[in-house]
């Protein structure tokens, strides 16, 4: 069991949570997830809730959450001393690369996993090579935690739908439009976590413009850990045996978000 | 000392808590959170001829005190498992039990056959819920005489105990032990998952990919009770009981209804370590109630 720290609510409907785990943190990787038991004592929610690692730190780690359903709801209701069951670190995480310009999208709580990357990332940059963020979100309330990136010296660039802050529209639109033309085989890497439909249109640009794009995918998760085999994602088959039964289309095999990802190639996955 | 050991089908188990195929994986995913030497046995994922890539996602949705899933079998294959899988579960002091299917009565006996040859393995439990893919998918485990004729080809290719896993999809869980006990079966194991459906009331869709999935957890427990109590009434085989399962007074409650062990499934997802939590869980119940042996708990019912 481990021990709630703090558990604040930012802006309506998004918390932030210190969950002191030692030994869970000494593990944790940049693009890591948990596994939170939202049961309260019952069974009706019963399955645990997967959440990305915002922060690793030396007694714990930070979430950063949204209200959306019955579970996060039960843990929003928590505070400070109060007891919670968390199960991790699983995951592969981002690959961290300082020799590259990074340029990270995220939507919504998607940008969770990116602090604890440019924390890591940030002071280490070759020369010449720069982070640089773009968030996406329906209207300005949607963009939590924006003031926690202050301290990387980070102003992300910023697209809302309804225009009530930043560029006026979608997101991957904002990053298009930032590409240069020159931007090709040695353009920025892209590292993007969020709704499927926008990791779906960045995969797209990606290859349109030879970019390399590396995504994490929200799943729903019974286990978390790679033995349900509930959370796949449909990628491209590179050998044929896993072929001969099943009911699924040809040239798709499946590899588990909990395991094999959150993190994949977009290239790999079929969309 | 509190005795938990039980017999089946020839075999001494530890203890009578298993774990339940598919909700385990092939074991090594859960020693980070258990000593796997404590667990009666593991009961590893389906296993079928070929490898099987199984249903499109999405493939799991919560439910009230349960889920539903329709993973498809998703499987390495009996190939990969007996290379890969099983000489790194092997070095565990516990009973490994592999769990198979078929798509047809060849596959079945195929299947069976190349696990028996197996070092390692200590019984096989046969998964009969899946559809008779020549026989317009109808599952194997529906019909009584289906049952009979499967459990007893598949009885001829194997040496090892044969535990057959009964359906609850079924409008007559008696004559389908009876079935099974005929066809040649040294245990049972009940239940697999029930069919369910979920929908999402605003766009109108299934809430899986494949509409329907098997419903597990807690919410199934009185049903699979009552059905393991009707199949253990029925034959005189052991049966193993299965079916929504979180600690060790519902593992008890199994027990005095009939079941001579049980295995645990969905609460290994809510907790890796629940197997072995039950497991105390029982040894601290026959303390306080001064049970020398869990075994004289087996059938205990007064009805
Ligand atoms: C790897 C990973 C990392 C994530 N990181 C974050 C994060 O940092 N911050 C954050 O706010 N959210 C994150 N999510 C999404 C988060 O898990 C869901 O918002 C949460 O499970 C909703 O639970 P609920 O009970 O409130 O909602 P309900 O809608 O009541 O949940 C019902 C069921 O659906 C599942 N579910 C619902 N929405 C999602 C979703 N988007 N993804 C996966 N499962 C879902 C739930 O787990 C539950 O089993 C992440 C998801 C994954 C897979
Ligand atoms: C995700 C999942 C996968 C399963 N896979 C298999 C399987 O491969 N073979 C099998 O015989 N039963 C399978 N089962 C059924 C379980 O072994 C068990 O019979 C059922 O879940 C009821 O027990 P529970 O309520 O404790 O989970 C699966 C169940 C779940 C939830
Ligand atoms: S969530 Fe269970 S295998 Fe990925």
């Amino acid at each position: 069991m481990n021990t709630i720290i703090f558990n604040k609510e930012l802006s309506p409907g998004y918390f932030h949570m210190g969950i002191s785990a030692p030994e869970l943190a000494g593990k944790a990787k940049p693009g890591q997830f948990v596994m939170i038991s939202v049961r309260d004592g019952r069974y009706d929610p019963i399955l645990r809730r997967p959440m990305g690692i915002m922060f690793i730190e030396k007694w714990g780690i930070e979430i950063l959450y949204q209200l959306v359903g019955r579970g996060t709801y039960i843990i929003s209701r928590m505070g400070p001393g109060d007891p919670i069951d968390v199960i991790g670190p699983f995951g592969n995480g981002f690959q961290l690369r300082h020799d590259r310009d990074i340029w990270i999208i995220a939507g919504g709580c998607g940008l969770a996993p990116f602090f604890e990357l440019v924390k890591q990332l940030s002071h280490k940059m070759e020369k010449g090579k720069k982070i640089t963020m773009f968030l996406g979100a329906r209207t300005y309330p949607d963009l939590p935690a924006l003031g926690l990136l202050e301290r990387f010296g980070i102003k992300p660039g910023i697209a809302t739908e309804d225009g009530s802050a930043g560029f006026h529209g979608l997101v991957t639109e904002l990053v298009e439009n930032s590409l240069s033309e020159s931007h090709g085989k040695d353009g920025p890497l892209l590292l993007a976590s969020g709704p499927f439909g926008m990791l779906r249109a960045l995969a797209d640009l990606a290859v349109r413009r030879g970019l390399e794009c590396f995504v994490s995918i929200d799943r729903r998760m019974a286990c978390g850990f790679g033995v349900c085999l509930g959370c796949v994602v449909p990628v491209k088959q590179v050998s044929e045996d896993a072929q001969e039964s099943g009911e699924s289309g040809a040239g798709i095999s499946y590899k588990c978000a909990c395991t094999d990802g959150p993190v994949f190639n977009a290239r790999e996955i079929v969309w | 000392m509190v005795d938990l050991s039980v017999e089946i089908a020839g075999l001494r188990f530890r203890n009578p808590v298993w774990t339940a195929s598919g909700t385990f994986g092939y074991g090594l995913e859960f020693s980070p959170y258990l000593d796997l030497n404590q667990l009666g046995a593991i009961v590893v994922k389906g296993l079928s001829l070929k490898p099987s890539k199984g249903n499109p996602p999405p493939r799991t949705v919560e439910t009230p005190a349960g889920m539903l899933n329709s993973i498809g079998l998703q499987n390495v294959g009996v190939d990969a498992f007996l290379k890969e899988k099983l000489p790194q579960l092997r070095k565990f002091d516990t009973h490994v039990i592999a769990n198979f299917y078929g798509n047809s009565f060849e596959e079945y006996e195929e299947t069976a056959g190349k696990l028996s040859q197996a070092e390692g393995i200590s019984a096989l439990e046969m998964n009969i819920s899946c559809p008779n893919v020549k026989e317009g998918n109808l599952p194997f485990g529906r019909d009584p005489k289906v049952i009979e004729e499967l459990v007893g080809r598949v009885r001829k290719a194997v040496k090892l105990p044969l535990i057959v896993k009964l359906s609850p999809n079924t409008s007559d869980i008696k004559s389908a032990a009876r079935s099974a006990e005929q066809g040649g079966a040294d245990a049972l194991s009940a239940i697999n998952t029930l069919i369910g459906m979920s929908v999402d009331v605003r766009t109108k869709k299934p809430r899986l990919a494949k509409i329907t999935g098997g419903l597990s957890g807690p919410a199934i427990r009185p049903v699979a009770v009552r059905m393991v109590w009707e199949a253990a009434s029925a034959v005189k085989i052991p049966v193993i009981g299965i079916g929504g399962i979180v600690s060790a007074e519902d593992a008890l409650e199994f027990m005095i209804v009939g079941a001579k062990a049980v295995q645990i499934g969905t609460a290994n997802f809510l907790d890796p370590a629940a197997s072995v939590k039950i497991i105390e869980g029982l040894r601290d119940f026959c303390e306080k109630e001064q049970v020398e042996r869990v075994r004289d708990l087996i059938g205990a019912v007064r009805v």
